[in-house]
């Protein structure tokens, strides 16, 4: 029974690790932050592993969890100070394949509020829909929706040019 | 917009991944605190807590915040008394108080309580994480920032810290308790804060709770401080070649912070500064900088990590450098 926990762990550690250890960068700003936050994630669900009951994909709790994480980091650190996206870019390797417009795409993104990129990160990057996100930032979807909205209109004032065809 | 938004920012996160390293200390950290064995005392416990998640992490992590502030909150009520607030709001079946203010030079604590109106007990999960000493207290208090951004108009620099919920000591009572840090360069004579939403499950119901409302106070920022000042009044050149004016330490019972000036940039015109606080008795504050423009707070880990009250008499050096990993400008403050 440990040993099929610890299995079930070291397979989601493999097959989510990356996908939530980006989440968590662009949510925190920081790579030692974000190693921390899915460190906490996924010891969170260890804990929960018993009690998953498979109403949402794993991919999806996890998500969950990592993002409520996240909230918690933000508000839990002295971690107020403003996001250095320049520093931060300057962290992760561009990839071969990666456009000139990405770093500006991913800069703007960046500069968003929190309160913004969470929908955005998660609308627009993880296709989640509106309820689901609503449901996973405890938020009205009202309000997802709206600040979707503005994060959109913001989005593409700093772009212009990019979403011409969009 | 959306496919050309997740196509980018999945070309460009590609080469994030993370390190082999960390996903083995995942495995070891979260599968290993099985049976490990428990320690005497609950003061042992967090220092023990403290040590692993600072050498595991080399920062402070979320997991033992709880504990720390409940400590100091409790050691600080030994020797001082907070500037009573006596302020409540009651929305949707819930009040939540503003009881104490307790203020050094530059950062303020509220604490406060949230209790059921109905006098029935307030039930959260308790949870206990495998680094924690003691269970922690489930329950989410979100506040508008907005407050926060009224004082910012006036260009005065500041941040905030929680609010989170204490460990509850009382589970058969109807509240819980909650402390929130601020920090601003200068004070207004009033300031207001303004919660939202209060969100937790209720242990006797097994559903989640969430109550959106407005519970709002402005109160008067008239608080005695009763940290120590510690001046420092050095120019420091760091490698990058920014120089930086060190101020003021500010050595609080719950918490340390130093202020100063960036005189000079560094290459890039980056702000990078890391500033650790020694103690005399080798333990080692890490710092993080509040401010982000040339002047600058630097708040010392949260509640001292849990090693108590630190007095000018406690600290041995400032050590400065660029980046966490560099060596550092080691300042001396020992008389």
């Amino acid at each position: 029974m440990e040993n099929d926990r610890q299995e079930t762990l070291t397979r989601m550690v493999e097959a989510h690790g990356d996908r939530l250890y980006r989440l968590c960068l662009l949510l925190l700003g920081d790579p030692h932050l974000a190693e921390d936050a899915v460190q906490d994630t996924m010891l969170k669900a260890w804990r929960g592993l018993d009690n998953y009951a498979q109403r949402a994909s794993e991919k999806t709790w996890l998500t969950t969890i990592a993002v409520n994480v996240c909230r918690d980091y933000r508000r839990l650190y002295w971690c107020r100070k403003r996001l250095d996206s320049e520093a931060l870019l300057e962290q992760i390797p561009a990839p071969p394949d990666a456009e000139p417009q990405d770093d500006e795409i991913l800069r703007q993104v960046l500069s968003l509020a929190p309160k913004y990129r969470e929908p955005v990160l998660l609308y627009y990057w993880k296709q989640l829909t509106i309820p689901e996100i609503a449901a996973l930032l405890h938020e009205k979807e009202n309000t997802v929706s709206t600040r979707l909205r503005r994060a959109r209109a913001q989005l593409k004032e700093t772009l212009k040019g990019w979403d011409d065809d969009g | 917009m959306d496919d050309k938004l997740k196509q980018a920012i999945d070309r460009r996160m590609a080469g994030a991944t993370l390190p082999q390293a960390s996903k083995t200390r995942i495995l070891q950290t979260v599968t290993g605190g099985k049976g490990r064995s428990r320690m005497k005392t609950k003061r042992m416990m967090i220092l023990v807590a403290a040590a692993v998640i600072l050498l595991i992490t080399g920062c402070v992590g979320v997991a033992v915040y709880r504990d720390w502030a409940r400590q100091s909150m409790d050691d600080w009520e030994q020797d001082h008394s907070g500037t009573p607030l006596n302020l409540s709001q009651s929305y949707d079946g819930y009040t939540i108080a503003l009881d104490e203010m307790y203020g050094s030079t530059r950062t303020v604590y509220i604490k406060g309580t949230v209790s059921r109106d109905d006098g029935k007990p307030l039930r959260t999960e308790q949870v206990t994480e495998e680094t924690e000493s003691i269970p922690r207290t489930q329950m989410d208090l979100v506040m508008d920032d907005k407050a926060m951004v009224d004082v910012n108009e006036n260009s005065i620099r500041g941040g905030t810290n929680g609010p989170y919920v204490l460990p509850d000591t009382d589970q058969n009572d109807n509240k819980v308790e909650f402390v929130y840090q601020m920090y601003l360069e200068e004070w207004p004579e009033t300031y207001t804060i303004i919660f939202q939403r209060i969100s937790y499950v209720d242990t006797d119901l097994d559903r989640m709770q969430l109550f959106y409302g407005n519970w709002t106070f402005t109160f008067p920022t008239d608080w005695e401080p009763v940290d120590e000042i510690l001046p420092i009044d050095q120019q420091v050149t760091l490698p990058d070649g920014a120089v930086v004016q060190l101020e003021n330490l500010y050595l609080a019972p719950l918490g340390v912070s130093l202020d100063g000036q960036f005189l000079q940039y560094g290459q890039n015109n980056s702000y990078a500064f890391f500033a650790q606080l020694q103690l005399k008795n080798g333990e080692m504050l890490r710092g993080t900088d509040r401010g982000g423009t040339e002047d600058f707070e630097i708040q010392f880990e949260a509640f001292n990590r849990g090693l108590g009250h630190i007095g000018a008499d406690d600290v041995q050096a400032l050590i400065i450098s660029n980046t966490a990993g560099d060596e550092g400008i080691t300042i001396p403050l020992a008389g």
